[in-house]
């Protein structure tokens, strides 16, 4: 599966949001689902199904689905270019 | 004791494993079979204790070097062990520092090494540690705080706020991490016969001795099984406590 739907459906399961659109409008603390446990179990999850280790300031820094795309592209996750 | 099973599969990383307490913490986890992964300042500082468990065991234990009070070393550190073993079912925070300093000569960098390791570095071992533990059935983490930081001492004031800190890490991070599954413990050694305790006059060591209703020194050795009970499944329902293996000292 491509890169870009792999994280797509990591965030869609940890926020239970459907809607594609909404999910790259979205931003840290906006929601009820991403707080701060709901944002170590979108880190947990993200880890996970691209088995890697982020770094500290990576997690804190990790405020949207384009900065999630950003450091998947730090770690060397391929296609992740935001379509 | 024996070879027995307690620990069996189980992945284990002791922190400060070169020499005292977590050398014989090290030890006794590759006893009971666990797959132990040493930890030092330098790489050299832990082969001694790679050569022992090398002997236990048949296979030599991967070792790590990082100053645990540098957060990017310890986090490269985590990556390796990501790398090479993937998941971790034990940390052990045994790395600690000692100084001795009467109330109004501790200066900022006395506070910033002690704190530095057995504060920041205990936090910050923590931290990723739990992250490499959500596939683990069992997982457990066992930081080394010390009697001091329970009841204080004269002249070891910065140490025993760095240690009585631990405590709380302790109990903050197991109601965190408990719905995890993942418990969290202390050990709380009185004195134990280690370098750290060299600098003690016999006079101080004696009354002590005194003072503690076993009527001797620990030995590195009782914290060592201590910390088994703890990472092991005897222990599967307590966290978030600390235990003092003082022979008495204070009850």
């Amino acid at each position: 599966m491509h890169t870009l739907k792999r994280l797509m459906n990591v965030f869609s399961t940890v926020l239970e949001i459907d809607d594609e659109t909404t999910i790259k409008n979205l931003e840290y603390n906006t929601i009820p689902k991403w707080d701060s446990v709901g944002h170590m179990q979108l880190i947990a999850a993200i880890e996970t199904e691209f088995d890697i280790l982020m770094e500290t300031e990576q997690i804190i820094d990790m405020n949207c689905f384009d900065m999630a795309c950003s450091i998947l592209g730090d770690h060397g996750i391929d296609n992740i270019t935001r379509k | 004791m024996g070879l027995t099973t307690l620990l069996e599969n189980k992945v284990a990383l002791v922190t400060g494993s070169s020499r005292g307490i977590g050398k014989e913490i090290a030890c006794l986890f590759a006893k009971n079979k666990a797959k132990v992964i040493l930890h030092g300042v330098t790489e050299e500082h832990c082969q001694a204790t790679a050569q022992e468990i090398e002997n236990i065991t048949g296979d030599r234990p991967p070792v790590f070097a990082a100053n645990l009070s540098d957060l990017p070393q310890v986090e490269q550190m985590f990556k390796e062990i990501f790398k090479q073993v993937k998941g971790l079912d034990i940390l052990v925070n045994n790395a600690g520092v000692l100084e001795d300093r009467l109330i109004g000569m501790i200066s900022a960098d006395n506070l910033e090494t002690i704190f530095s390791v057995n504060t920041f570095g205990t936090l910050h071992c923590l931290q990723l540690a739990s992250r490499l533990m959500r596939k683990s059935t069992a997982p457990s983490i066992i930081n080394l705080s010390s009697i001091i930081g329970v009841q204080g001492a004269a002249g070891q004031t910065a140490y025993a706020a760095s240690k009585a800190a631990v405590i709380g890490i302790t109990k903050s991070a197991a109601k965190e991490l408990g719905p995890q599954g993942i418990r969290v413990n202390a050990l709380a050694p009185g004195l134990i016969e280690t370098n750290m305790i060299e600098h003690l006059s016999d006079r101080a060591i004696g009354s002590h001795i005194e003072n503690t209703p076993l009527g001797r020194l620990g030995s590195p050795n009782d914290v060592a099984k201590a910390a088994l009970f703890l990472a092991s499944d005897l222990s599967s329902f307590i966290t978030g406590q600390t235990l003092q293996v003082d022979g008495g000292l204070r009850v």
